[in-house]
């Protein structure tokens, strides 16, 4: 007898509607899976025997044949395990076929019968609303994920014996996104409508522990209003990692859709924390130097979001960018750009999106210290020139902002350690927040889908970036005087655009020109 | 059905081929070999009727304790038979016959009751 239930490949960030039949025929037991499955597929022969047989079911002594199709694309993952144990069970008519319903499951087995929980039920979700008269099994574990995507039926269970219960006297189907568990509250639905926007504090350093540095906490805020990417360069101990890590808490908390689409590459990713069904800070993805490229842009087998997409909407910062590996810095420069990777493997292409605020830092030399003001550089003209060849121009060119940050005098540090006069980060957000607000008004208002300053294109520069004479005069001088590309001075554009927005500007003015070719003096 | 009372396993497994070998001649199948052995392996019966060459595997078991006798039959089992029958079509089958018969494998699961002094046999032609 042949039975079919339906479950789901994850190819990219979104789920893929896969038909799990099971043929129950006579001859030599066992139990063979066709339709390119994974090794973590072939491997739930063992557990669905032992699950079905804890659970109190017969593995039927027959020749079973699993057949996931499309049989073109390549499963990976352990989520076929229930899928494959319920189809068999329906195929041995132990359990009743679904009338007038189509069952979606997920779901990895334990050999005792429980359902483990399993990544991706998010996007799962997802395709299950675009579809007519469906129902989701899916681990309990995974309830609060699905939860979020309003007005499924769902029924989620621990064990196998538990969900075949359900599904036999077909009650405990709970619609989804019931207010009965509202787990999104604290993410707001614009960008930092400012009175909810500001419940949710980020993590972090704050910045009023921040002593000085005050174009750091200047570039800082413009980085975080406009969505532009910040390089420091600096010695040792100048506070650089400080003003990074300061980030988190000077951003806006996501909206709903920023927040399902990060989380969605969070839960295929597997590093989505299951109390947290679903993020509410931006992301903050600090990878150690000696990230590959395929750990940073994604890739590998199975394929993977990489750093860069994990950091999705949130912020990647590249501690001592010049210890990265130059391919891999340079391996940035396309996503950068397009905020999406494509990912091309034999069978399929798959697309991870990354936008993201690149913020970097390194120092000057290899010692460390070149251009500090109180201690000698060691390094020879060579030495600094290698370690600086992982900043090539085209690196360079899409840094929006480069500043230097220089140790802050000590009798300054130990005065304002005491006092702490600086301002705090929650001041800081409020600003940002209500820059992103101005943004997000005026690209809604002219109908493009963009959110920052940073994500213009050419089109809406034309648009949106209207300066004054002089303004222009002096972005045409300055350009030609740092020698900047076409990219660099549009880059120079929106940042200035963004200066502009912090002062409540509609149009550009000289001085926010000249404060954006500022940070684009690279020394 | 008579039963022995012996219970070492090549005892069992000899009662299960004559069970089975009596199951064939009531069918009307003409056992060719019994037990045929070569250097290849060893298949425990062989039986043909019409245009059919059956190699039969039997597998006895006397309780449900190691599992389904057909279970015991993998893959490698399968081979060496395979092998063991092309040895045999290729050697013997003009002796026989049976050169132009088409040849097939079966399995048969036989389980002894040794108490009841009863026998379950399933049998599963074009087993592999």
């Amino acid at each position: 007898m042949i039975s079919v239930i339906y479950s789901a490949a994850i190819i990219g960030v979104d789920a893929k509607l896969v038909e799990v039949q099971v043929d129950v025929a006579r001859g030599l037991p066992g139990l063979d899976i066709v339709g390119l499955p994974g090794a973590s597929i072939r491997e739930s022969k063992q557990r669905v025997r032992s699950a079905l047989r804890s659970a109190g079911l017969n593995f039927p002594l027959a020749r079973i044949t699993v057949n996931l199709a499309p049989a073109g694309i390549r499963k990976e993952g352990s989520s076929f395990d229930l899928p494959i144990a319920l189809a068999i069970a329906m195929a041995s008519s132990q359990l009743p076929c679904p009338h007038e319903e189509t069952w979606i499951a997920v779901g990895e087995l334990g050999l005792d019968a429980s359902i483990r929980a399993v990544n991706g039920v998010l996007s799962i979700a997802e395709m299950a609303k675009s579809m007519e008269g469906c129902r989701l099994l899916i681990p309990k574990g995974n309830f609060d994920e699905a939860n979020i995507v309003p007005g499924l039926k769902v029924t989620a269970a621990d064990n196998l014996v538990e969900l075949l219960e359900r599904l036999r006297r077909s009650d405990h189907v709970i619609t989804s996104g019931s207010p009965a568990k509202p787990r999104t509250d604290g993410v707001t639905d614009r960008a930092g409508s400012a009175a909810s926007g500001l419940s949710q504090p980020g993590t972090g350093q704050d910045l009023k522990y921040v002593v000085g540095l005050d174009v750091g906490r200047r570039a800082l805020e413009i980085a975080a209003s406009g969505g532009h990417n910040l390089l420091m360069i600096g010695p040792p101990g100048s506070g650089k990692s400080m003003l990074a890590s300061c980030i988190p808490g000077i951003l806006p908390p996501l909206t709903l859709a920023e927040a399902i689409e990060t989380t969605k590459i969070h839960s295929i990713a597997g590093i989505l924390e299951r109390s947290r069904p679903l993020l509410e800070a931006r992301p903050f993805r600090a990878p150690h130097h000696s990230t590959t490229l395929v750990g940073l842009i994604g890739g590998g087998n199975p394929t993977r979001p990489g750093e860069i997409s994990l950091a999705h909407n949130g912020v990647l910062y590249l501690d001592e960018l010049g210890e990265f590996k130059r391919e891999v810095i340079n391996a940035l420069r396309e996503p950068l750009d397009s905020g999406r990777i494509v990912i091309n493997k034999h069978l399929n292409s798959v697309v991870y999106p990354c936008r993201v605020l690149l913020v970097a830092s390194m120092n000057p030399c290899p010692c460390g210290y070149y251009g500090s003001p109180d201690r000698e550089c060691r390094c020879t003209e060579r030495e600094i020139r290698l370690y600086r060849s992982v900043l090539s121009g085209p690196i360079l060119d899409r840094m929006d902002m480069t500043i230097n940050v220089l140790p802050e005098p000590s009798e300054r540090l130990a005065r304002e350690a005491v006092q702490g006069a600086a301002e705090d980060s929650q001041t800081v957000r409020s600003r940002v927040c209500r820059v992103r607000e101005i943004q997000l008004h005026r690209f809604a208002a002219s109908g493009s889908s963009i959110s920052l300053n940073a994500q213009m294109s050419s089109e809406e520069i034309r648009v949106h970036c209207k300066t004054t004479p002089e303004a222009e005069r002096l972005l045409i001088e300055g350009g030609k005087r740092l020698a900047l590309t076409g990219r660099g001075m549009i880059r120079c554009l929106k940042v200035a655009r963004t200066i502009a927005d912090m002062e409540g500007e509609s149009q550009i003015q000289m001085r926010h020109v000249a404060e954006a070719l500022q940070f684009r003096q690279v020394r | 059905m008579d039963l022995c009372r012996e219970h070492s396993s090549t005892a069992l497994a000899r009662l299960g081929e004559r069970i089975c070998v009596e199951w064939l001649l009531s069918q009307g199948y003409e056992i060719l070999h019994t037990n045929y052995r070569c250097r290849l392996g060893e298949v425990d019966i062989i039986a043909k009727k019409g245009g059919s060459i059956a190699f039969v595997e039997v597998k006895t078991r006397s309780g449900p304790h190691l599992g389904a006798p057909e279970e015991a039959v993998t893959p490698a089992k399968q081979l060496r038979i395979r092998r063991t029958a092309r040895h045999y079509l290729s050697t013997e089958a003009t002796r026989n016959h049976c050169r132009s018969a088409q040849p097939r494998f079966d399995v048969a699961a036989v389980i002894v009751d040794v108490k009841k002094r009863q026998a379950l046999v399933r049998w599963i032609k074009n087993a592999f």
